[in-house]
């Protein structure tokens, strides 16, 4: 039997507090198939993150939702082993180096893990020259790529990336978008969240569009022309203001 | 243990080697070595059990414990360290347990080498013979690395509903306000049961009140070593809660 590689059903989530409650998103359903390239937009605020958390099982749902990440729990520890997650924030410690962080997330893979692909990946993100230097001492831009070799480490059937291209310069976007082209090609899932529509219109197959905590739009990419991820984000924003 | 609940302590250990890991047990060393020469001179001879059960249980550990992990967990939280792990398949107890072993390994090592550096130095400067009397202080320092661990844990747990290194502005106040309640229960309540035992409850102090046993050579140390023993199960299991507790992009849910 073949699940879907993400399966969100009816989710909602509420930040409760003392004083409030504030509804971040309202019954969110979606399915992403095993090797699709998704991209999650929106405006800021609009309950991209907290979608990620939720589907990386970071965060639970309110009651009444279901999330499955190829027929699991996302946050079994087995998923856990073929789940890839950059997130838009990041460790640093001046005591260890990039290669050494490297290594550590590989050992603890296990068998899906090797130093070999740490090398390679190093390469693939022109960070071999930098693979001694300790992850307080990286600019910004570098430790994101860090942060998205570490999504693609051991041998991960779906990826979530965070803003990806967020702190990147343009050769590294170029890197970033032929390293991901690989990856779709042996056929790995990739859901991203970005406000990059450019990346987003050259790299997905599909978009998701979320608003005000709502699931506003599901767009496929194939035969669109260049512009019209814009086109629609503007239309949604003066919907928005209608409303 | 797994190999990669072993690579996680090495790693956690690799953490704790910051400037201020490695400056933290020298100097406690050097005040340890301070105190320990000045008390041998005014002694006729240098009795390491009496120094281990004042200077060490009562200035050393108490101070080295906290200023090596103030903070653990909710810098872990906020440095999104805890987060980078759990993208492993990696239980949050993993993760926790691996935190408290290698910080109670390195609070352990400084304070069994401070300890007899601080006493064989005080020997050796005052030129007075040490006492080593080793059947009571083998039994004394391992009770004491025993309070050791309850002091980590307690930081631990603290550190999972507090941020930054207010765990350790609470576990002293916790302390003191547990050793003032005691001694007013001593002083002025001796003859209620209910208090003089609720007295025992303030504070997982049993290990700490089997060394001070020891060192006074009179009483029974075993209702000591069961609380002591007690308690940390019982708190290693709280906190065991408390990190399943949190939301691991912010603090406590």
């Amino acid at each position: 039997m073949s699940f879907p590689a993400i399966s969100a059903q009816a989710v909602t989530k509420t930040y409760k507090s003392f004083r409030s409650s504030v509804r971040a998103l309202t019954d969110v359903s979606f399915t992403v198939q095993p090797g699709e390239v998704v991209g999650l937009i929106g405006p800021n605020g609009a309950g991209k993150s907290t979608l990620l958390r939720i589907l990386l099982g970071y965060l639970p749902s309110d009651n009444g939702a279901s999330v499955s990440i190829f027929g699991r729990l996302p946050d079994e520890l087995e998923v856990r082993s073929w789940t890839g997650y950059q997130a838009d924030s990041v460790f640093r410690s001046p005591q260890i180096a990039v290669r050494k962080f490297l290594e550590f997330h590989s050992e603890l893979l296990g068998s899906l893990g090797s130093a070999s692909q740490v090398d390679e990946f190093l390469t693939a993100f022109t960070m071999t020259g930098s693979a001694g230097r300790s992850l307080t001492s990286m600019s910004k831009g570098m430790r994101q790529k860090v942060e998205l070799i570490l999504a693609f480490l051991g041998r991960p059937k779906i990826v979530f990336l965070d803003e990806p291209t967020a702190s990147l310069d343009p050769p590294s976007v170029f890197e970033l978008r032929e390293f991901l082209a690989q990856q779709k090609a042996k056929g790995v899932t990739i859901f991203f969240s970005s406000h990059n529509l450019t990346e987003v219109e050259n790299i997905c197959s599909r978009v998701l569009f979320i608003n005000d905590g709502r699931l506003v739009a599901d767009y496929p990419m194939e035969g669109r022309a260049q512009g019209f991820l814009e086109e629609a984000f503007r239309r949604h924003l003066v919907e928005r203001r209608v409303a | 243990m797994s190999g990669r609940f072993l690579t996680l302590m090495r790693m956690e250990l690799r953490r704790l080697m910051t400037p201020v890991g490695i400056a933290m047990p020298i100097f406690m060393l050097a005040l340890t070595g301070l105190f320990a020469v000045l008390e041998a001179r005014s002694a006729k001879n240098v009795d390491a059990t009496r120094l281990l059960s004042n200077l060490i249980s009562g200035f050393t550990l108490p101070f080295i414990a906290p200023l090596l992990g103030g903070g653990m967990v909710a810098w872990d939280v906020k440095d999104h360290w805890l987060r980078t792990l759990l993208m492993r398949p990696m239980t949050r107890t993993e993760y926790l347990m691996s935190r408290i072993l290698a910080l109670y390994f390195l609070t352990a090592l400084s304070v069994v080498v401070i300890t007899v550096i601080a006493i064989v130095a005080a020997g050796a400067i005052a030129e007075k013979e040490i006492a080593w009397n080793l059947g009571r202080f083998l039994p004394m320092l391992l009770f004491l690395l025993c309070h050791g661990y309850m002091i980590v844990l307690l930081m631990a747990l603290l550190s999972c509903w507090t941020p930054g290194i207010f765990n350790v502005a609470m576990l002293i106040f916790w302390a003191i306000a547990s050793a003032s309640v005691g001694a007013l229960v001593g002083s002025f309540k001796w003859d209620s049961a209910i208090l003089t035992v609720g007295r025992d409850f303030l504070f997982p102090s049993g290990f700490l009140d089997a060394v001070e046993t020891m060192s006074r050579e009179g009483g029974d140390i075993w209702p000591h070593l069961v609380w002591g023993i007690a308690s940390a199960f019982g708190f290693t299991g709280v906190t065991i809660w408390s990190i399943n507790r949190m939301n691991v992009e912010g603090g406590t849910e």
